[in-house]
């Protein structure tokens, strides 16, 4: 029997690995700050689930019980999350992370009250496996930190900025809020003062949601911020923004849910995508159906690399 | 959109322990055994409780901290707030059924014995543990449903002065176990597990932790050997405690 001859064309997979600053990943997904990040075991399945990067849940300097409950309620497209940063603080963190076996790299995250804390924070942090640090000047809802402790200023981001800058040689990424006015300033801000990296960003808002069959706000904080695909726009546009006043790489993070999304904020000017809400949604393998989709979306449109991308939506 | 709350009106209580009141509402849901809801307390905090049935709702709450306080001090007629049900269920196995339960882990075991045909509930052998004789919870519940009970209390006052582990032990020797089911303490859980896996009988045990989101597997909180115990359990195999 003759088989016809197809006509064969070798067709290579575009490429989707990504640099930022000094940190090489083989996609362009990380998991978002403050999601499944407490543990080892935990990040080792984000990382089976296809995450190109993690970020640890945020570290401070003390032990924090964070928010009563509810801490997270759903809502219309999303969360709205007032977690008020529950964690085990700065040396139990490096007790448990410091056993990273380094299969994707992990991201450290610290907050704090102000530039002093921080900086010693970012100070011991170091003795971690941790490729990059990550810093969020934005949370919306916990007393003492990010924007209920002024942070999400230029001045703010620029003395934060540059104390911890002075403690330490990591890649340094910046998490801002999509909700405050003049975020090129502040971007600009934190890139004269030695950040690597912008992280675009936080949750939107704070907002809240009300219980009408017992009149009162279902968060025991009653507000909280917003995640999940209603604040796309908001961080797109946040995202084109930051492209447009900075030369740094930017991470796109709020309301991504698909590969067709991460492209958007690719296109906007994201050099990598956060991923946290989307778990909820779509699983753990969510970073895996992203980067598929991203890849299925290059191949269809002739693309040999996701970097040509990269703030295509700025073409004049 | 899920994860929505309902409310309901308590329709009955009845008094189980003098720490224990287990109350039905005017609502019914679907749910396994195993599964749970997260009862909210407006303006304080929310926590999970088991279903010991799903219809009419039925929750079964140890006063143990301020929400079930509470909790308890409300009065027929009067609302409960709650989500879910949430987790993954039980997963029932084989003809002799040992269940073995530790204070007030005796919930989800029951809405499992329920959920057994009335004509096989004479090969389900039920361990009751508790510290004293009016703290062993459902012990008329289990009865009218036919089940074969082994109670044991901590002071000997009712029951075989042996632990729960113990009797596990000689009820699998004796009685052919196919599966066993287990919820209490985790130290009574692994005991358990540990003695299943030696005879290679099928074990299932439900764990609890400190839940935040409760249920929707984003906070990580409850992170257990990198399973979520609020969403990939509270039912596991036996084996998630043998590392």
């Amino acid at each position: 029997m003759i088989y016809p001859l197809k006509k064969m064309t070798i067709k290579k997979k575009p490429g989707l690995g990504v640099k930022i600053n000094s940190l090489i990943l083989k996609n362009p997904t990380i998991l978002a700050s403050g999601v499944l990040g407490q543990d080892i075991e935990t990040m080792k399945r984000v990382v089976k689930g296809g995450a190109g990067a993690v970020t640890m849940k945020s570290l401070t300097s003390l032990p924090r019980k964070g928010h009563n409950n509810p801490i997270l309620v759903e809502v219309e497209s999303g969360f709205l999350n007032a977690v008020g940063y529950a964690n085990k603080g700065i040396d139990k963190g490096i007790q448990e992370f410091k056993k990273w076996n380094g299969a994707v790299p992990m991201v450290g995250s610290i907050v704090g009250a102000d530039a002093r804390e921080l900086a010693a924070l970012a100070e011991k942090i170091q003795t971690l496996p941790i490729q990059a640090l990550e810093v969020a000047l934005s949370c919306p809802h916990t007393p003492g930190f990010g924007l209920l402790a002024g942070q999400g200023t230029a001045a703010a981001t620029q003395e934060i900025t540059k104390a911890i800058r002075k403690k330490t040689k990591l890649p340094l990424i910046i998490k801002l809020s999509p909700s405050v006015p003049s975020l090129g300033e502040i971007a600009k801000t934190a890139e004269a003062e030695g950040a690597d990296v912008v992280n675009m960003g936080n949750t939107l808002g704070p907002g809240m949601k009300i219980d009408i069959e017992r009149g009162r706000p279902v968060l025991a904080f009653k507000v909280g911020g917003m995640s999940g695909p209603a604040i796309k726009p908001v961080m797109i546009r946040c995202v084109f923004d930051i492209y447009q006043a900075v030369k740094i790489p930017v991470i796109a993070t709020g309301g991504i849910m698909s590969g067709q999304d991460a492209i958007e904020a690719i296109m906007a000017g994201a050099t990598a995508v956060g991923i946290g809400t989307g778990i909820y949604y779509r699983g753990i393998g969510i970073f895996k159906k992203i980067t598929k989709e991203m890849e299925n979306w290059l191949t269809d449109h002739g693309y040999e690399n996701i970097n040509q991308l990269i703030g295509l939506a700025h073409r004049s | 959109m899920k994860n929505k709350y309902q409310t309901a009106k308590i329709i009955g209580i009845e008094k189980e322990t003098p720490k224990v009141r287990n109350f039905i509402l005017d609502i019914n849901v679907r749910a396994k055994p195993g599964q749970y809801v997260m009862v909210w307390w407006p303006g304080m905090n929310e926590k999970p409780f088991g279903i010991v049935n799903p219809s009419p709702l039925t929750l079964s709450i140890a006063k143990v901290g301020p929400v079930s306080e509470k909790i308890h001090q409300l009065k027929i007629g009067e609302p409960m707030t709650f989500r879910g049900p949430y987790g993954q269920p039980f997963t029932l196995k084989g003809k002799r059924i040992l269940m073995v339960s530790g204070g007030y882990g005796v919930v989800p075991l029951y809405f499992l014995a329920s959920r057994i045909p009335a004509a096989k509930r004479k090969n389900v052998y039920v361990i009751l543990g508790a510290k004293t004789r009016v703290e062993v919870p459902f012990i008329k519940k289990f009865k009218e449903l036919g089940c074969r009970i082994f109670s044991t209390t901590d002071d000997g006052s009712l029951g075989f002065p042996v632990f729960t582990t113990e009797l596990t032990e000689v009820l699998l020797r004796k009685k052919r176990i196919d599966s066993v089911y287990a919820c209490g303490p985790e130290i009574m859980m692994k005991k358990v597990a540990g003695v299943c896996h030696r005879k290679k009988v099928f074990c299932q045990v439900s764990l609890e932790r400190l839940f935040k989101c409760g249920g929707i597997g984003l906070c990580g909180e409850c992170s257990c050997q990198g399973k979520l115990v609020c969403k990939d359990g509270p039912v596991f195999n036996g084996k998630i405690l043998l590392d």
